[in-house]
């Protein structure tokens, strides 16, 4: 069985303004790659951030079997929320610590349906750093992205 | 421009089809859709198939007009309790009756050259502040797949700048794309957009 790695990043132009987000699917024999999958979209007006939970969020809905698999992901807002700082939202009713409403909680309860789904390990790493595949999902971003950026629409 | 051969498919599919569950992205993308209607909106549903669609929208109180140009479709989406009917792209006529428009993987079976018209009728059908939503394929040319339906390709960049052409504003789209050993996923692009509050 190839194991599953998903490289997740999101893009914005302004914050908010128009914003990207991309994965790359990995299936991976050995250092073999058997099968690659990428998505990518976008939307007119967004936050880095909601890009990034996006980002995430399609790649796991994209798969059609539950899975096990890595997501690898450069936002510590994606890593740190989904492996810690969910589990406190969901005792408190989605509110945070101070009792305020969760931030784009739209998103975080569809990333918590989506990853229910499969046996996931999240993993951060550094972006712009020289990861290959970090650089790829950050171009399928860039290309999500690029539709609402009104200097590119032709 | 009804193509026989794509309808005889999936008169001869239709019960197989109407097996297939919404994947989570779909479902998703329908989820969004009703978030940008009104409640108790007019939506038609182009290509509906066997209804599941259709049947999701009317469970959330919108009325839905929902047509296929293969009758055994339009048959299983009455079982579903959606009135559907027998039509096809051609007969997509009328200004601003529609707060919502969602072509779901349908406009694929015209004929490659008369997209853009579709479209353009659509957008006339779709009221100011309209939801349009527009699944397809994404690739070049036009090309009969294995069980020989008809299918019109274009990249995700033709398909925004079509849109944008009728005045829509895309607020959103979403694609996918694969290569590799393991069987194919068929790359697709899903489409979201409105129409100015002011557009006639």
């Amino acid at each position: 069985m190839p194991d599953l790695f998903a490289y997740t990043d999101g893009a914005c132009s302004g914050n908010p303004g128009p914003g990207g987000w991309g994965a790359l699917l990995l299936a991976r024999d050995g250092d073999t790659i058997v099968k690659e999958r990428s998505l990518q979209g976008g939307e007119a007006d967004t936050t880095n951030n909601r890009m990034e939970l996006l980002a995430a969020i399609s790649a796991l809905e994209a798969l059609e079997r539950p899975s096990k698999l890595t997501i690898i992901t450069d936002s510590a807002y994606v890593k740190n929320g989904i492996t810690g700082w969910l589990h406190g939202w969901k005792r408190n009713g989605w509110k945070t610590s101070t009792r305020k409403p969760v931030k784009n909680v739209d998103l975080w309860q569809r990333l918590d349906t989506a990853q229910a789904r499969h046996d996931v390990t999240w993993k951060w790493i550094k972006g712009h750093a020289g990861h290959a595949e970090n650089e790829r999902a950050d171009e399928l971003a860039r290309a999500g992205m690029a539709p609402f950026k009104k200097s590119s629409a032709k | 421009m009804r193509d026989a051969r794509t309808i005889a498919v999936y008169a001869a599919e239709a019960q197989r089809y109407a097996a297939i569950e919404m994947t989570p992205d779909q479902k998703g993308a329908l989820d969004l859709f009703l978030s940008m209607l009104p409640p108790h909106a007019h939506i038609l549903d182009l290509g509906c198939g066997p209804g599941h669609h259709a049947a999701h929208m009317m469970a959330q109180g919108h009325r839905v007009d929902a047509i296929d140009a293969t009758q055994a479709f339009v048959d299983a989406a009455h079982v579903l309790g959606v009135p559907a009917r027998l039509a096809s792209f051609d007969d997509i006529t009328g200004t601003a009756l529609y707060d919502g428009i969602w072509a779901s993987f349908s406009l694929l079976h015209a004929p490659r050259t008369s997209v853009p018209r579709h479209i353009a009728a659509l957008v006339q059908a779709l009221r100011p502040s309209g939801a349009f939503f527009l699944g397809m394929k994404t690739g070049t040319g036009a090309a009969r797949d294995a069980l020989g339906r008809r299918y019109a390709y274009f990249s995700e960049r033709e398909l925004t700048d079509m849109v944008i052409a009728q005045g829509l504003i895309v607020t959103q789209t979403a694609a996918d794309s694969a290569a590799g050993l393991l069987g194919s996923v068929d790359p697709y692009v899903l489409i979201l957009a409105r129409k100015p509050a002011d557009h006639a």
